[in-house]
């Protein structure tokens, strides 16, 4: 049963279909025909025929994909014009007529002609020929570069990435002018056919970590894919950890800064987030503002999100193990003072702490997915009721209001969404056991934790590294930021050598 | 796949076994802040004071039952032993007892000449919870009921404010953290010496003080208690009590001073009083064997402060300040003899002598062994005291002073 429950699901590749039989003809009617049979009577492909000249031709492409403009001026009217101009013209000469810089790629069959098309190219085909031209003129509406909005820093760039892959790419060779940058494109998606691209610096990357996430990405065997969390998953090699092996940042000088460590980075058409791997536990705990800050107060910062993960994991199940189990570690008159608060509360510490917990990530959950201007309505009741409301009603004690708002703070403090989810879940687990074991379940729990975080790998790498395996020479910027001039980076250090 | 399944099944037995064994609500228990010790026709009368949370945090809690009522209550249980009363006060007792956080031991005086501090230590020693840190005490001259029946001012629970008591009481004391639990067990069952107790006293008794009306009232002498000095016991028994000067004699032998407060009424010839704090007094007690007798040395050291000068006094002057010393000095070195005095007197050997005379002479020792009591009445003890006058204050001539 369970076997069957866990077993991942094959994907049968019947929905996606071949088109690598189908030659382009010298009939052009019977070309059009068949583009129409395979894209169907769509109101966005646009197919142009041009059945009256000396050389007949069609245009097909998609409507909102392409430049109208550029189509108009530097394709359709040179050949008619070269048509009328020259009587004598022969249909193969016919494309060299075309006013445009990009490349014109011939295709005999079908197979390179319908995803060009469906990606934003012009296909000519031309009366005669038997071969058909694709010609890039991609450009469609986008959303100008903006502020990121769910890593934001006080510090530092203001420009994010955005959903288009070609804006992205610029965004990097911008802060990175390196020969050796490359990005390297991929197709995944049986159906969706998405374009990912693999980025990194030649000269820095480990190509050992290259190659597998090459396999990987090639290998991936899927139907469809939307965004980079959905690739995350679906090539990570720890898929039932709740820790995140890759860094998704919608930040460009941060995915910079993971190329020119040697890091690779997977860009994807459609969302603003990349995904950095290998990456670290440590590198969770690390925002790009830290460098951009002086090093003593980065380094204090990074201490705080440290002991900020530490409470939004443990502080409920701490407060419910020494409330219920060990309560000589309390100092008397705090603990006189939370027996005051404890008098006439009906449920058990644990019962309380989840129901407040329970509430938060109600409210939490609601505030994040309802509609902008209701947002208010909610925040005054979620601080009446877990502020106030509870508390006078003797559902829960004012303690445990403390706490859970202290989680909940401290759970925002990490630089990275995905990584506190891991805090948040794994949270309820230890309040469990600190609920039937007291500190000795939370202590076996934590022990628990950090084997299975020096047992992660991401990209085959040791995720918890440099702690475990421990790298003297990396602890310059790991839990400490120390100096930038303490910290020889690999990338510096060439530079160096080779001036 | 299995192993996943195996450790899910090892994961839920672990916990449902368990089931929460050992689970207390704070709203389960009864903190006990302080237990007495007294006796009564035979039997050993206990009594917890209790702290009542929701009287002490006064308002600020907020729970909706509130809370009312006075700080602590003290519950009395009769019984056998210590561990019978507790026991027994599961009749009498709302809530299971939390030992882990007894400030104080109080033991009435009458319990601790007749029946001794033996049969209280293997119940305290035993059980997980109570700590090895509490402070003990003997009620002087009444019982440790009528001590745990006091509502003390500014402290809500009268057992932190007996602990913080002995703090303040150290100038006079010169135990700076008073005597624990622990100190009374290595003392009693050690080979070398006997234990001592700190007292404490009702400062001056009257009916309204055992409910929280007398709170009301400003004069605050009628309820509060005076940490005294020391009883001695003979190794079981309580047999006398030491007075505040043999007390801070005991303190200064036994390395326990932090800073101690000494008023000289000599000065010069003159009526009048000059006080010091002394401060980093330490003393080294030294033997050797003189023709076959123990003689004792005692090396103390420190510094005072001038406090207060009732007299006239040329402060300017060495030559005065050399004799201000040596009043000090004289003053420390009676109460270190007196207590010696006192001790021999009782043949309680309440300062470890014989650990000193061990630690150097073991042979010597092993003669003395057996009859160590009467050998301690009667060694003799020299004394040097040097006491630096580090400063005489914010003022160098006294108002008494001006011509």
């Amino acid at each position: 049963m369970s076997q069957q429950f866990f077993k991942r699901k094959r994907h049968d590749s019947s929905s996606t279909e071949n088109y690598d039989h189908l030659h382009v003809s010298s009939d052009l009617k019977k070309n059009v025909a068949e583009i129409m049979n395979i894209l169907g009577e769509s109101i966005d492909v646009k197919i142009v025929e041009f059945l009256e000249m000396p050389i007949p031709f069609s245009i097909c492409y998609i409507e909102g994909l392409i430049n109208k403009q550029q189509l108009e001026l530097s394709i359709i009217e040179p050949i008619k014009r070269a048509q009328i101009e020259n009587k004598m013209l022969q249909p193969k000469e016919l494309i060299h007529q075309t006013e445009v810089s990009a490349m014109i790629r011939p295709c005999h069959h079908f197979d390179l002609i319908i995803t060009p098309v469906l990606k934003g190219q012009v296909i000519i085909f031309v009366d005669g020929m038997t071969e058909a031209y694709s010609i890039p003129l991609e450009t469609w509406e986008t959303r100008g570069v903006e502020e990121p909005e769910a890593q934001t820093m006080v510090r530092g760039p203001r420009e994010g990435f955005i959903e288009t892959l070609q804006t992205n790419t610029t965004l990097l060779r911008r802060r990175i002018s390196n020969p050796t940058m490359r990005f390297k494109p991929f197709e995944v998606g049986k159906i969706t056919k998405t374009t990912i691209l693999v980025s990194y610096l030649e000269s820095q990357v480990d190509q050992e970590v290259l190659q597998e996430v090459i396999k990987r990405v090639s290998n991936l065997n899927t139907d469809k894919i939307f965004e980079s969390g959905m690739l995350e998953e679906l090539i990570d090699e720890n898929g039932y950890s709740p820790f995140p092996t890759f860094q998704s940042t919608e930040r460009p000088d941060v995915a910079a800064a993971a190329l020119s460590e040697g890091n690779v980075v997977i860009m994807f058409e459609g969302t603003p987030f990349v995904l950095i791997t290998p990456t670290t536990f440590i590198s969770f705990f690390q925002a790009a503002e830290d460098y951009y800050h002086h090093f003593d107060l980065s380094s204090f910062i990074r201490v705080i999100r440290v002991i900020s993960f530490m409470i939004s994991l443990a502080l409920p199940a701490a407060y419910i193990a020494v409330t219920t189990f060990h309560q000589e570690l309390i100092p008397t008159n705090l603990l006189v003072s939370l027996a005051a608060q404890r008098e006439g509360v009906p449920f058990p510490a644990f019962v309380e702490a989840l129901i407040m917990e329970t509430i938060f990530e109600i409210l939490r959950e609601a505030g994040i997915r309802m509609p902008r201007p209701i947002g208010s309505a909610v925040s005054i009741v979620g601080a009446i009721v877990i502020g106030e409301s509870a508390v006078a009603a003797g559902l829960v004690s004012p303690a445990i209001v403390i706490v859970v708002s202290l989680t909940a703070i401290s759970s925002f403090v990490s630089p990275y969404y995905g990584f506190s989810g891991a805090a948040r879940l794994l949270r309820f687990v230890l309040m469990v056991l600190a609920a039937t074991t007291g500190i000795f379940g939370m202590i076996f729990f934590m022990i628990g934790l950090l084997i299975h975080l020096c047992s992660l790998t991401s990209m085959g790498k040791p995720y918890f590294s440099p702690l475990a395996p421990f790298q003297y020479g990396k602890q310059k910027d790991s839990l400490l930021r120390l100096p930038l001039w303490w910290t020889q980076t690999k990338l510096h250090k060439r530079w160096v050598k080779k001036s | 796949m299995r192993r996943w399944n195996i450790v899910a099944v090892i994961i839920s037995f672990s916990l449902i076994l368990s089931g929460c064994a050992g689970r207390v609500e704070l709203n389960e228990l009864l903190i006990v802040s302080s237990i007495g010790v007294d006796y009564k026709k035979n039997k050993t009368i206990v009594h917890f004071q209790v702290v009542n949370p929701g009287g002490t945090a006064g308002g600020q809690g907020g729970g909706p039952s509130g809370g009312s009522g006075g700080s602590v209550y003290t519950y009395t249980v009769a019984g056998e032993t210590l561990y019978d009363a507790v026991e027994k006060g599961r009749n009498i007792l709302p809530r299971k007892l939390l030992f882990s956080h007894i400030t104080s031991v109080i033991i009435g005086e009458k319990y601790a000449r007749t029946k001794g501090i033996a049969p209280l230590f293997d119940f305290m020693e035993r059980n997980h919870e109570v700590r090895d840190n509490l402070i003990m005490f003997v009620a002087k001259n009444s019982t440790a009921k009528s001590i745990l029946s006091i509502y003390t001012p500014i402290f809500k629970n009268p057992g932190e404010s007996l602990k913080n008591r002995v703090k303040l009481a150290a100038t006079s004391t010169g135990i700076s953290d008073g005597i624990k639990e622990k100190d009374v067990v290595r003392w009693r069952y050690g080979e070398f010496r006997d234990p001592v107790i700190q007292g404490v006293e009702i400062v001056k008794i009257s009916d309204s003080q055992s409910n929280t009306s007398n709170l009301e009232n400003i004069n605050a002498n009628n309820k509060t208690f005076r940490i005294t000095g020391l009883a001695v016991f003979n190794k079981e028994k309580m047999v006398t009590w030491l007075n505040n000067d043999q007390t801070r004699g005991w303190s200064i032998l036994n390395q326990r001073v932090k800073d101690i407060f000494i008023l000289s009424h000599k000065c010069d010839s003159q009526k009048g009083n000059v006080g010091f704090l002394v401060k980093d007094v330490d003393s080294k007690t030294m033997v050797h064997v003189e023709n076959g007798k123990l003689k004792y040395a005692v090396n103390v050291k420190g510094k005072a402060i001038l406090q207060e000068l009732t007299c006239a006094v040329d402060v300017g002057n060495p030559k005065s300040l050399i004799k201000m010393e040596k009043r000090v000095n004289e003053e420390l070195a009676s109460h270190i003899k007196s207590t010696v005095k006192k001790a021999q007197k009782e043949k309680t050997d309440v300062f470890g002598f014989g650990k000193i005379l061990y630690n150097k002479y073991p042979d010597v020792w092993k003669r003395y062994k057996e009859n160590w009591k009467e050998e301690f009445s009667d060694v003799e003890l020299e004394t040097n005291v040097s006491i630096k006058l580090e400063t005489v204050g914010a003022r160098v001539e006294t108002i008494h002073e001006q011509k």
